[in-house]
Order: structure tokens, then sequence, then C-alpha cells
């Protein structure tokens, strides 16, 4: 029993971690091979060049504030686009009425480019606040869309069942719909706040904000110093991936049924 | 006691009953071809569906569905105290149908989760019992322990049951009456010595 115990707890390190890092490391390898052929420090730098950029940026104090100001706006918009998308999703999901009228509006804000909508509100905002706004009107239509489909994925016959035996409605709140939606509702939100984060880098990027990991990567495109840029954006991934994995690692235990 | 009193219901273009009245005592088995309304006669009387007309029910309502309808997230126990169940009385039910109040519901094999389905019903005690089809699906050697566990649970009950099933046989193990419908009413009525599989069948196969 013990060895069969043991043999899972292999399989699933293994699969777990150490498939992931055979891909990284397969990734920089292929990078150090290219940027040998390349041999061009300007398109391509070395790796040495990128750690020695990302070890330059972990110790310079504009790096963290730059870090926090970018962190503050993908919170911001993130909260701001879950709280109006999930209010929206909510009530649309309960008045069919609402989720018609509500109809064009979404498809539009979903199937406007993404570029489109960075350009213009650069254009109308100030630089401080047109990537938080780039990233609410991103992320709040996918947020309703998740929101709606979520909610109706619920089991009808337990909604039935609960009238029948007439449970008090908060109980099936905390005892049936919130307990079966938190773990979608972590997914979700480790994906959406991830991709708030890139959002508003690209919007920082473009509005030239200051004190942002945006207007940072604009700066390093603009003195050519593809070293800082790589550092940069490498720094960006990782920030992404720890906030995905802190939001997923939050609610664990809330898939304990699971 | 189930009463209905002109009771209509309709989906749409199609009407399900259209005035139908009847008076329900003990424990009847409603028959009938499928789509004929069985299930409709049992939501009507749960209160889920809408429906024109009046609707009379003794005690509270408890509901077997063809479905066990186990919150998946609740623990078999948590599944029967969420029903108002104390917590000795949902223990002591559990251990009568024989499954273990710790268990998640993906962790129940068919035959369990149909007794969790019962227990929860019969937790509430007295008032009256609806069933759809409970016994469906389940091999002879599970239907017959599933009824046998009913008739001894019903039997410390009591109160009424209004009991939806295709089979005569379940019909005739489980029921003191039968009824069957077709077109929105009660086209035979048997109980006492009139209720056997035979005298169910011959009407059963001209519908």
């Amino acid at each position: 029993m013990k060895n069969k115990s043991d043999k899972k707890l292999v399989k699933s390190a293994v699969i777990n971690l150490l498939f992931p890092l055979v891909t990284v490391l397969v990734m920089i390898a292929v990078y150090a091979i290219a940027a040998a052929v390349v041999g061009e420090s300007l398109v391509m730098p070395k790796i040495s060049e990128i750690v020695f950029a990302v070890g330059a940026l972990l110790k310079s104090a504009d790096f963290y504030k730059s870090l926090a100001f970018t962190l503050l706006r993908s919170l911001g918009a993130f909260a701001a686009a879950f709280v109006v998308g999930g209010a929206l999703g909510i009530a649309a999901s309960r008045l069919k009425l609402l989720q018609k009228a509500l109809a064009p509006l979404m498809t539009f804000l979903r199937s406007v480019p993404t570029m489109a909508v960075i350009f213009l509100l650069t254009l109308w905002f100030r630089s401080i606040f047109a990537p938080v706004i780039v990233a609410f009107t991103v992320l709040m239509p996918i947020i309703y869309s998740q929101t709606t489909a979520m909610l109706s994925s619920l089991d009808d016959g337990i909604f039935e069942m609960c009238k029948v035996y007439k449970v008090p409605k908060k109980k099936v709140l905390t005892k049936f719909v919130l307990p079966q939606t938190l773990p979608q509702i972590a997914d979700f939100s480790a994906g959406n706040l991830s991709f708030g984060v890139k959002l508003v880098i690209a919007g920082e990027a473009l509005a030239q904000t200051a004190d942002s990991l945006g207007g940072t990567l604009n700066l390093a495109n603009i003195y050519i110093d593809t070293a800082r840029l790589f550092a940069v954006t490498l720094l960006a991934v990782t920030v992404c991936f720890i906030v995905e994995v802190a939001v997923r690692a939050a609610a664990l235990p809330a898939r304990r049924w699971q | 006691m189930i009463e209905f009193k002109d009771v209509k219901k309709s989906f749409g273009d199609k009407t399900v009953y259209d005035g139908f009245s009847a008076r329900f005592e003990g424990i009847t088995a409603v028959l009938g071809r499928s789509g004929c309304g069985k299930t409709t006669l049992l939501n009507i009387a749960a209160g889920l569906v809408d429906y024109e007309g009046e609707v009379k029910i003794t005690g509270e309502v408890s509901y077997i569905f063809q479905q066990p309808r186990l919150i998946k997230n609740l623990t078999v126990l948590e599944n029967l105290l969420l029903v108002g169940a104390g917590k000795e009385q949902a223990e002591s039910m559990l251990a009568e149908v024989g499954v273990d109040g710790n268990l998640y519901p993906k962790e129940l094999s068919g035959g369990m989760a149909d007794r969790v389905s019962l227990a929860r019903a019969f937790v509430r005690g007295g008032g009256t019992l609806l069933m759809d089809e409970p016994f469906r699906g389940l091999d002879i050697g599970l239907k017959t322990r599933m009824t046998d566990l009913f008739g001894r649970l019903q039997r410390d009950r009591g109160g009424d049951v209004l009991f939806v099933t295709h089979s005569p046989y379940e019909a005739c193990a489980v029921a003191d009456r039968a009824v069957i419908l077709d077109e929105g009413k009660i086209i035979a009525d048997f109980s006492g010595e009139k209720l056997n599989e035979k005298n169910l069948i011959e009407i059963l196969k001209t519908l």
C-alpha cells in the first residue's frame, strides 16, 4: 500500500515539476543556440547579458517602484472588472431581459480589437489611468461571460430539491452555490488577473506611463537596450506566474470536495 | 392526503391537465405511458411548476426524484442535515439505509446514492412523500432490496405517498392503490384484490 502511494507521489512530482522544468530548460537552450547563431546582442542578447540585466533591475529601487505601481493598476483594474462584470453577470442570469439588453454591448466590447482600445484610451485619458481603463474594458466583458456561464452550469435540480425541502436561501448560497462556484471563480481570477497585468503593461508602454513596467519596457525599446527589454519581460512573466499560482493556492481549501 | 381540485396545466400549446380532480391517501402508484403527465402531477403537488386550480397536501412534502440530486460538495451526512434533519436522526437513518455519512456523493455507487435520496426523504418524518420512479435502472436484486427498505421505512414513518412508476411489479409491491393516467385523466383505478400485475398490464398495453 505504501509502495503504491510512493509511486503515485513520484509520478505526480514528475508530472508537476520535472516536465515543466524540462520545457523551460529546452526553451533556454533553444534561445541560447539562436542567440549564438545570430551573434548580435542588439537583436538577441546572450543569456549571460539577460541575467546581468535582470540582476541590475533587481538591485534598482526604481524597478520595485515600477513593479508596485503596475501591480496596483492591475489589481485595481481586475477588482473593478470583477465587481462590475460579476454583478452584471449575476443580475443577467436572473433577468433574461437584462441579458438580452446587455448582449450587444458585451459582444462589441469582446470583439473590438484590444490594440484599438489601448490606442483610443491612451488618447482620451491621462497616462496613469489609461492602462487601468484599458484592462477594465477588456476584462469586464470576459468576467461577465464567465459569471453567466458559471451560474447557468449550476444544477437546476438541486435548486428544485432545496425548494421542496424548504432549505433557507442563505444555506442554498453558502452550502451549494458558493462552494461549487469558488473553484471556478479562482481559476477564472488567476487567468484574468495575469491577463490584466499583461494588458496594463501594454497600456503603460503605449501611454508612456511613468513608474511602470510598461514604461520601463518602452524606454528599453527607445534606447535599443534589448537585454533590458528581455529582462523586464522575463520579470513580468515571473510576476504573472506568481500571481496565478498564489490565487490558485488560496483557493485550494475550496476544492477539498473535488 | 393529497387532493387535486380542477387542476389545469399546459406547456405551450400542449394541455396536460384540463380540470384534473383526484384525492389520494395511503400509498398510491401512478402509471401511464411516457409523456402522459405523471412527473408533472408530482411537480404540481411539490409546487415546482405553475398551475391553475387547487392542491391540498397534508404535512410537509418530501420528494424522491428520478436522480438522487445530492449536493456533491457536501458529505452524505451534510446532505441530510441540509434538509433540516437533526444529527442523531440523520445518523440513525443512514445506519438504517447502510451508507457511511462521511462519504461524498462521488464516492457512492448508483444504488448507494438512491438509498441516500430515500434516507433524505424519510428523515423528515410524516407528511406527504412524492416519488418519481425511484427504482428505475436498478437490477432486480437491488430493486427488491430497495422496495423492502422502502416498505420498512414507510411502516415507521406513516403518511401518504404518491409514487410514479412504469412498472406494474413495483406498483403491486409498494402501493395499496394504483391509478392509470391517460390524456390528463384517471382511466383505471385499482385497490385491494383488484390491484395485481395482470389487471394493470391489461390496461397499460392498450395505451
